[in-house]
């Protein structure tokens, strides 16, 4: 099938999003809740386009992360109403996340120097993107959700403070595009939501790894036993190499 | 004894037999039992009639009945077989009733309607101009039956559109019925019904849901209540029969958890439906089963919203989804589904029973059928209006009711809950059907209607229902969560004299933004209140920036409490002023600090000499 | 058919200029100044006596256990190279495949906050082509 993005006649599948080929065909559109390896969530509204269906449609205005393609659609990514939405938008997260370096990034690159409405009081870097939401779900850990609604949401563990889901694999903090997760690893510690993890030593080299919890969910997910989980890929590759040195003979 | 009702002949005789059963003659008092005059104690009132009866042994039927729609004037009353109409009736009125209207077909002068301008009395229910001025198909039921009979629904011509789809017509001609009737959705969209039940039918995927959205959360809307709580059969049967059409085997009803009568109501009549086999496998003895489920919302007015109310039944956080796919073709489960608001299933029974071109002779072009409104706020008669697509505001307001109360000024009407916009008087003369109201910049959403006189602020309006959709925002899309946020924070600025001509330019700004790109509906339709507001009344906002002045006297930092010389020094306000800000001896002018005064109004509301100015 | 990277361990001299090769194919922006060598995917660990090394490089599997417990298909074979690739927009960071690949080919660049894997240098391997002693080469 065929979509016209910005004049430009191009090939889609039905299974592609307006993203996707938009992507493909060098159209670069700004995204920050949207993650490659994630269902998209279609909350920051950055990605928002203005699509008609033929030649005398209502102009609507869509998520391109969720848009799927169809035959004949004309789309438009970049213009005024659009531009100014984007601004707008990034303008709204300075005002809530004003220390997140990823939003005054955007926000500067859409002309926003600083936000023009009143800032949230004590603010943390959260979006509610629901990156981390999605990633921990994708992990198999499923620990985090949105708890509260509206203005009032935070990322939270169930009940506030059930963290006996959580491995500590640190996922959602290593994907949260505004580095608004707390984990700090000191020594085998691991500290994150709220919860002290310790990390495995190493057998051979005692560096430490992953943490024990992270270990007896990867074996779950594999059938493997947990103790093939705790040597750390570098003793792991220099006993490789004494393998192969068997099998090599001298 | 419930016997299983085995097919359409048996339906017939059954009902014939009720019929036959129930004298028109017969002396009978309904009695309204719907929540409001269940609040105003209508039930203690029943059971006030239920003892005298029996104390005297007389042949007399008490029955409580579903809501009239006239909740200004409850506990309500009618009379049978004279259908004499008593309002504000008490207990203590019990016996008079039975003597002289009951027994001799007397009206009791003061028990009537009296028109509060005119001051005339109407004596039956169908002369109150309240009533008069309806068109009450979809809550004629209310007033006649006992919600809890199901015999009462049958004898009253219930369940024959389902005998008759049932033997005589295929699925696909009850889509074409409702198509051709032009039924569009009374939820807010005005989708039309036959469309989306015809999208359904050929979508791919099994099995199929019919789901009825009773999560009615607009402030001031109880029409869906009163349905539910008055004639729930009239809502089952249109399920049934939209299920038979789709090719659905189960429904759920999703009702909010605020109201518990409507749940019970409805919770009673499924399980007398399926007692007598009108829900379950094999329905008047053809070969389509069907059974209905009822679950409970959790208090969020997001779920009103159709893929926010799926992901709810689903067990998952109640937030709006992208569409495509509609539910039609992906809802609960995944599956094809079709979900729609109470008053459409409602209209559905009398759509198939009377048929499509009945149906479509009423109403405007484009919009067919009644429609129900709660008409609330400044007017004196407050409650559910039922009239043809294409009446009027004025007709609605002033005719039905019966103008602005204490003699004031109409100033503006809202329409279609927090989704809609206020119309001022220039615009009463409206017809009102889906488009007409969209286009002068509200919309019909579900039928609210509040009516504002010249006490009420414009921008304290716009306020309320910003704060309100903030408070309810799931909070999913950045435009609805930090836009309202902001609409809100531009808005307390104007009405707390803090504001200066660029806080309106910044809402102008930022309210086209948040209805573009926002998620969903509730995002989409909430900067409505607001626009309308400047649209009509930039007066009202210029003065509040300007002259940091409320000219309706509403907003508590921009108004001063006075006492004028009209004040006796019967010293009431300054005892009754919870911050002691009023001084003042006996008979001698009282004066307000204005330094404690919380502009609470309570000296405004006890000072029966008029001498409180607020300004 | 790709070629495929065949070691030889019996002809590794222990020299390690492949991990100088690799490092240098995949430079890293630095905070300031031009890119740097970035992080090898390669290790020839030296047995001595006598100078030799065993080479330890990503095998490209074919039933890889890094591809099979990644949980959102980011690991991903390119067919014109045979290569296992990371696509970094499609990787949660998660390190599965760091701890499931059983020789350790697999890393995690901590400061880029990015898992590496060797790519076979989009088609030319430069490990192989820098192998003074054919210890590493590109074959069918």
């Amino acid at each position: 099938m065929i979509v016209n993005i910005n004049g430009r006649d191009l090939l889609a599948s039905p299974e592609e999003t307006l993203l996707q080929v938009a992507r493909r065909n060098g159209i670069a559109i700004p995204t920050l809740c949207e993650h490659a390896g994630l269902e998209p969530w279609g909350g920051c509204r950055l990605c928002v386009v203005e699509m008609t269906r033929g030649t005398a449609g209502p102009t609507r205005i869509v998520p391109s992360c969720l848009q799927p393609a169809e035959d004949g659609l004309r789309v438009e990514t970049h213009t005024a109403r659009i531009l100014r939405i984007r601004a707008v938008l990034l303008d709204l997260l300075l005002a809530r996340a004003p220390e997140a370096r990823r939003i005054q990034e955007l926000a500067l690159a859409h002309g926003v120097k600083s936000t023009s409405f009143v800032p949230r009081v004590d603010p943390d870097k959260c979006i509610l993107c629901n990156i981390c939401v999605r990633a921990c779900a994708a992990v198999g850990a499923d620990a985090l959700g949105t708890a509260g609604r509206g203005a009032a949401g935070r990322i939270a563990l169930p009940f506030g403070d059930d963290a006996s889901a959580c491995v500590g694999c640190g996922a959602c903090a290593l994907s949260c595009p505004t580095g608004a997760i707390e984990m700090t690893d000191r020594g085998s510690e691991r500290r994150i939501w709220g919860r002290t993890f310790q990390r495995l030593p190493c057998p051979a080299c005692g560096a430490p790894t992953l943490t024990r919890e992270h270990a007896a969910h990867l074996a779950g997910r594999s059938g493997l036993p947990s103790e093939s989980f705790g040597m750390c890929e570098r003793c792991r590759r220099e006993q490789a190499s004494r393998q192969f040195l068997d099998l090599v003979g001298k | 004894m419930t016997r299983r009702i085995t097919d359409a002949a048996h339906l017939e005789r059954l009902r014939a037999e009720l019929q036959a059963a129930r004298d028109p003659a017969r002396k009978a008092i309904a009695v309204c039992a719907g929540t409001g005059c269940v609040a105003y104690g209508s039930r203690r009132l029943a059971a006030a009639f239920r003892d005298a009866v029996t104390a005297r042994k007389l042949d007399v039927e008490v029955r409580a009945t579903g809501c009239h729609g006239f909740c200004e004037r409850g506990p309500l009353v009618v009379v049978f077989p004279s259908r004499i109409f008593y309002q504000r009736v008490q207990p203590g009125d019990v016996e008079e009733i039975l003597d002289r209207t009951v027994a001799q077909g007397e009206a009791i002068d003061r028990l009537l309607y009296a028109d509060p301008t005119t001051g005339r009395k109407y004596v039956h229910e169908d002369e109150v101009p309240f009533y008069a001025h309806q068109h009450r198909l979809i809550l004629g039921f209310n007033g006649k039956i006992d919600p809890e009979s199901l015999d009462d629904y049958i004898a009253n011509g219930g369940y024959r559109a389902l005998a008759r789809t049932l033997t005589s017509l295929l699925p696909e001609q009850v889509i074409e019925t409702v198509t051709k009737a032009g039924l569009r959705g009374r939820g807010g969209a005005g989708f039309p019904t036959g469309r989306k039940w015809a999208l359904c039918r050929q979508a791919i995927g099994n099995p199929k849901y019919v789901v009825c959205n009773a999560d009615e959360g607009d402030p001031g809307a109880f029409m869906d209540r009163s349905v539910l709580e008055g004639n729930p059969h009239g809502v089952i049967e249109g399920m049934i029969l939209g299920a038979y059409a789709i090719g659905a085997r189960e429904g759920y009803v999703y009702v909010r958890n605020e109201y518990p009568l409507a749940v019970e109501r409805l919770s009673l009549a499924v399980a007398a439906a399926r007692a007598r086999g009108l829900l379950g496998n094999n329905i008047l003895g053809r070969d389509f089963s069907f059974d209905i489920q009822i679950t409970r919302g959790a208090g969020a007015f997001v779920c009103g919203e159709e893929t926010a109310l799926i992901g709810s039944v689903e067990g998952n956080r109640g937030q709006p989804r992208f569409r495509p796919p509609y539910p039609a073709q992906s809802g609960l489960w995944g599956k094809p589904t079709v979900i729609n608001n109470v008053e459409t299933w409602a209209n559905v029974p009398l759509i198939l029973d009377r048929g499509a071109d009945w149906y479509a002779g009423i109403g405007t072009a484009g919009s067919k059928g009644t429609k129900i409104f709660s008409l609330v706020g400044k007017v004196n008669n407050t409650g559910l209006v039922e009239v043809p697509m294409g009446a009027t505001l004025r007709h609605i307001v002033f005719e039905i009711g019966g103008g602005i109360r204490d003699g004031r000024a109409f100033k503006a009407v809202q329409t279609g809950g927090p989704s809609g916009g206020c119309l001022p008087a220039e615009k009463l003369d409206l017809q009102i059907d889906f488009e007409s109201l969209t286009a002068a910049g509200s919309m019909m959403g579900s039928g609210g209607m509040i009516v504002m006189d010249d006490r009420t602020c414009m921008v304290d309006v716009a306020r309320y229902f910003i704060d309100f959709l903030l408070e309810e925002s799931c909070g999913k899309c950045v435009p609805c969560r930090e836009g309202l946020t902001q609409l809100s924070h531009l808005l307390h600025a104007i009405t707390e004299g803090r504001a200066t001509d660029a806080t309106l330019g910044a809402l102008e700004a930022l309210a086209p933004v948040v209805q573009d790109a926002s998620l969903c509906a509730l995002g989409q339709t909430a900067p409505n209140p607001v626009l309308s507001t400047i649209q009509y009344f930039r007066d009202e906002y210029l003065a509040h920036i300007r002259d940091r002045r409320c000219p309706a006297a509403v907003c508590k930092s921009l108004i001063t409490y006075s006492i004028n010389d009209q004040c006796t020094g019967c010293m009431v306000c300054a005892r009754q002023c919870p911050e002691h800000a009023i001084t003042g001896e006996r008979k001698k002018l009282h004066v307000i600090d204005p330094a404690k005064c919380t502009r609470c109004g309570i000296c405004h509301s006890v000072c029966k000499f008029d001498a409180v100015d607020v300004r | 058919m790709a070629k495929r990277l065949t070691v030889t361990p019996s002809r590794c001299i222990g020299c390690r200029t492949c991990e100088i090769a690799c490092a240098f194919s995949h430079p890293v922006e630095a905070p300031v100044g031009p890119p740097r060598p970035g992080l090898t995917r390669i290790r020839a660990f030296p047995v001595r006596p006598p100078e030799r090394g065993i080479p330890v490089v990503c095998l490209q599997c074919d039933q890889a256990a890094c591809v099979k417990v990644c949980p959102t298909q980011a690991l991903q074979r390119d067919d014109s190279t045979g290569a296992i690739l990371v696509h970094e927009e499609r990787c949660l960071r998660c390190r599965a495949c760091v701890w499931a690949c059983p020789w350790g080919n697999v890393g995690f660049d901590g400061d880029r906050t990015r898992v590496y894997k060797c790519d076979l240098c989009g088609g030319d391997p430069q490990c192989a082509r820098y192998c003074p002693s054919r210890a590493l080469e590109q074959l069918d």
